[in-house]
């Protein structure tokens, strides 16, 4: 169990939606709003 | 990318995927360019340490796309370099064939048939306090009387 731990590559964050056309806009996610869910991360910036 | 997101869902039956997008600038320079056009979640990562990048190191840089399962480990990644490309979309689509739990909706017992089995089930669940994601049929968080209707009703029609 201790090997898992340290090898264990789970991610996880909980920010607010910022996008005021999302569904989940204002909620926190990915958790917990989706967490039930496969979730796909894209990295982008200005422009 | 926002209507990739909706192929999945709407054509693919994958109903539970998101994508969400995670920004490192100023959120009004972000806005102009991405809420407008899509109505995918967004987040902005913090400066100046950008922590969920570096949670996702080395996948965490510029048009990269991680894929989690549902406990949150990864499952795929690819470099979306000239936007999500249909080789891409078909990496995409290969990870969610591997890792979509595509239980159905009322299939307490994961037989893949809705029966008489099922609302035995859901009254169990009822009657001890418990959850099941495929036993919420209404996805108001809780299994009660409401959700036996409906699988009554899918048995019936």
């Amino acid at each position: 169990m201790f090997s898992a731990f340290i090898f264990s590559d789970e991610y996880n964050y909980s920010l607010e939606d910022l996008n005021s056309t999302s569904s989940s806009f204002g909620l926190n996610v990915w958790e917990p709003y989706y967490l039930d869910y496969i979730t796909m991360h894209y990295f982008g910036s200005q422009g | 990318m926002s209507d990739f997101q909706d192929e999945l869902r709407n054509d693919d039956g994958y109903e539970n995927v998101v994508i969400i997008a995670i920004g490192q600038t100023n959120i009004s320079s972000f806005n102009s360019n991405f809420c407008a056009n899509s109505d995918l979640p967004l987040v902005m990562d913090q400066y100046p340490g950008l922590p969920i990048r570096e949670q996702f190191s080395p996948y965490g840089q510029h048009k990269y796309l991680v894929i989690l399962d549902y406990d949150g480990n990864m499952i795929g990644n690819v470099e979306l370099t000239s936007g999500v490309s249909f080789s891409s979309k078909e990496y995409i689509r290969s990870i969610l064939e591997d890792h979509y739990d595509q239980s159905i909706l009322g299939d307490v017992n994961n037989d893949s048939t809705i029966n008489i089995q099922d609302i035995i089930l859901l009254v169990n669940l009822i009657l001890v306090g418990d959850t099941q994601s495929n036993a919420d049929m209404n996805a108001d968080g809780i299994v009660n009387v409401l959700d036996i209707i409906q699988v009554v009703n899918i048995i019936l029609s």
